[in-house]
């Protein structure tokens, strides 16, 4: 019996190209479209912003720590929460994407490249956080030439600038081919800069087997290697907060899991946001679709719900036995000074996002997005009071300093905040924003598969209705019928 | 001011007398003082006399109860290592002086309000002589305690001062802790994650390389060629 695919049909090549053209058009219409003027003024908030951020600095530079109210009352500062905020949903594009990759879930196509420049993104800009509250950035070298492997902050450095790079590399990879035919597709209206870029990068790409089977590999290794590098990342920060001179509700053993967990919920929720806003900004719904935001919803249910149960195994313990300075931060949190921040974290951040997504009637793209725009504002505020009020306990007096905002901490945070958007939208002017060949390897595979099932379908049917005939006939008394029956169904 | 203390010769002489009294009136006070007891018990005086004879920086000061006991306190390094110390206390008594336990402390100022911190107990010999050493883990000047615990005694403490010039910080800390499990593994595990962190970068910079240099070498009727 003959099985083959019937690939010669004319109107489904017709198709085929035709579709292959739109996604092709799709992927880089970035770079096509002339950018507007919302995008234009978006882009220069951003930047205004940024700019603000780093003239904050500059200024930080020039008269110290004091200007961002660090003191003896708090000598870690909102830095360090942008910090762990930002390398934290780093995590989440990376590792969605190599989970992904690695579960061959079929839908992934049209989301890694976003996920993974996203994950690229923030994990520089987040790097870079760490900077303003080092008080002496000119000798950020001397981390590596002459490193303290007792300290933590080492640990640090090293696991961020391997994740970073690793992060890079796992964008780069499996851009390639993309980058031929973002070229291809653009000719003449990619513009001499892109075109020398995209010759640079995608040197000697011609797609052949042996190309497709190397960097197939060279991914799936990068995808594996990826999702450890990312829990030692989030872990060893946990651990700098463990070890870091005692202090109360900073030495819990949780807290570098709820660091993993924590970077995936949020990370996956900038993801969503990331390309909500894509999507809406350059009519990509044909690709990504409310089906993608529904499954990313599911993805990130479990981690709200486990960071939830690990947020109580944190507090309940340490609630009941009652170590003064524990207890002490605790009762900022839960009735204190902060409790209405806390509160608005753990009914926004958390409780909210699981229920939208628990309930079907709010299991759609608008409350979806709803809710990761709900997640990143608040795992922010809740990394500000993890760092904020254990440092400003006294614990001679058991008493608790104050820290403020100043323009200088106010103008760094929002620059940072800025910088991730910017960097992202200018990242898709330069590169495809749709993983092209990956969706077209994809759907090749999906085509052939069902055609498969078609042929074979069709192959059965044609044998049921032979031996119904002989049947009919009367000339053979038992046949599998119901056997063949049962395949068609 | 000028008013009251007229300048001039007459002035001059008026205050070299008035500095010649401030002066004298100590020692005054000192030579019409009759008592030995109350001589000892100032601790000044005490100190001066010692820091002659002990490397010139120990204090050291008697309290003296009521007749016939007494006991002394005397603090003193040992010769060529100022980070060791000898605390020697000695009993005078009309009865028999030896085997009485004596109790000593240096004075710690760093809670609230100054605490006797236990260094250790010591019986006297014969001679009314006891003695301990102790190993500061502060520099400056610090005030040793000597009591006298046996039942019974009624004697006061005696009080000591001595300048620490050397001292061992951290001795305490490191006594009370014990050897963290697996301590001895800490250079073969930060060369083993180093090691790892090498090899990660390694096989990144092999995959930049196999990307950007290796890539050329494999094609050949792939779909880049073909599409061009």
């Amino acid at each position: 019996m003959d099985l083959t695919i019937d690939r010669s049909s004319q109107m489904d090549r017709s198709l085929r190209d035709g579709a292959r053209r739109e996604l092709r058009e799709a992927a880089v219409r970035p770079m096509l479209q002339k950018p507007g003027p919302g995008y234009r003024l978006l882009v220069v908030a951003l930047g205004a912003v940024v700019a603000l951020g780093l003239v904050a600095f500059v200024d930080q530079c020039v008269k110290g720590l004091s200007v961002d109210d660090y003191s003896n009352a708090a000598f870690w500062d909102v830095n360090i929460s942008n910090f762990i905020t930002i390398v934290g949903v780093a995590y989440g594009g990376a590792v969605i994407s190599a989970v992904l990759r690695l579960t061959g879930a079929g839908w992934r196509a049209p989301l890694t490249r976003i996920a993974e420049g996203v994950s690229v993104v923030a994990v520089l800009v987040g790097g870079a956080c760490i900077i303003p509250s080092l008080g002496r950035p000119e000798r950020i070298w001397e981390f590596f030439t002459r490193p303290n492997f007792s300290s933590p902050l080492i640990w640090d450095a090293l696991a961020i600038a391997t994740y970073g790079f690793a992060s890079v590399v796992f964008f780069y990879l499996p851009l390639i081919p993309d980058l031929v035919v973002a070229k291809q597709t653009m000719g003449d209206r990619a513009g001499r800069l892109r075109t020398a870029l995209w010759r640079a990068l995608s040197r000697g790409w011609e797609g052949s087997p042996a190309q497709h089977r190397l960097l197939g590999r060279m991914t799936g290794f990068l995808a594996i290697l990826i999702i450890p590098l990312a829990v030692t990342v989030h872990s060893v920060l946990g651990w700098a907060f463990a070890i870091t001179s005692f202090r109360p509700w900073w030495s819990e053993e949780l807290w570098a899991p709820l660091f993993v967990i924590a970077a995936l919920y949020s990370g996956i929720a900038l993801v969503i946001l990331s390309l909500a806003a894509l999507r809406h900004t350059y009519h990509l719904q044909n690709y990504i679709t409310d089906r993608h935001f529904k499954l990313l919803g599911f993805i990130l249910a479990p981690f709200g719900a486990t960071y939830l149960y690990m947020s109580v195994a944190d507090f309940l313990p340490g609630a009941y036995h009652g170590e003064p300075g524990t207890a002490a931060v605790f009762r900022q949190l839960f009735v204190g000074a902060y409790a209405p921040w806390f509160w608005i974290f753990v009914v926004g951040g958390i409780i909210v996002p699981l229920l939208i997504i628990a309930l079907p009637q709010t299991r759609r793209v608008g409350w979806i997005v709803f809710a990761a725009a709900l997640i990143l504002p608040t795992f922010w505020l809740n990394r500000v009071l993890m760092v904020i009020v254990p440092a400003t306990y006294d614990m001679m007096n058991a008493t608790f300093g104050v820290y403020s905002w100043t323009w200088v901490n106010a103008s760094i945070t929002a620059g940072a905040m800025a910088a991730v958007p910017l960097l992202i939208l200018l990242l898709f002017r330069f590169v495809p924003i749709l993983s092209v060949t990956e969706i077209e390897q994809l759907e090749a595979e999906q085509l052939e598969t069902e055609q498969l099932k078609a042929a074979r379908l069709e192959a059965v049917q044609l044998e049921i209705a032979q031996l119904e005939a002989v049947q009919l006939d009367g000339s053979e008394g038992r046949v599998p019928l119901g056997a063949l029956q049962e395949e068609v169904r | 001011m000028s008013r009251y203390f007229p300048r001039g010769p007459r002035s001059l002489c008026y205050r070299a007398l008035e500095l010649a009294l401030v002066v004298a009136a100590p020692l005054l006070a000192v030579g019409l003082c009759s008592s030995p007891a109350a001589f000892a018990s100032s601790p000044m005086i005490g100190m001066t006399q010692e820091s002659s004879s002990v490397t010139g920086v120990t204090h050291s000061a008697s309290t003296a109860a009521t007749a016939p006991s007494v006991l002394t306190l005397s603090v003193a390094a040992r010769p060529h290592d100022p980070t060791d110390l000898t605390l020697v206390s000695h009993l005078q008594s009309s009865s028999d002086n030896g085997g009485k336990s004596v109790a000593f402390f240096v004075v710690s100022t760093q809670f609230k309000q100054p605490e006797d911190v236990p260094i250790g107990t010591a019986k006297t010999a014969a001679d009314g002589t006891a003695s301990v050493s102790y190993k500061p883990t502060w520099s400056g000047k610090e005030q040793f305690v000597a009591k006298l615990t046996s039942p019974g005694a009624q004697v006061p403490a005696a009080t000591a001062y001595y300048r620490v010039t050397a001292s061992t910080p951290g001795p305490l800390y490191a006594a009370a802790n014990p050897a963290r499990p697996l301590s001895f593994i800490g250079h073969i595990f930060l060369g083993v994650v180093l090691t790892i962190v090498a090899l990660i970068w390694l096989g990144l910079i092999i995959m930049l390389v196999a990307a950007v240099g290796w890539m050329p070498r494999l094609a050949g009727g792939g779909i880049g060629r073909r599409d061009k």
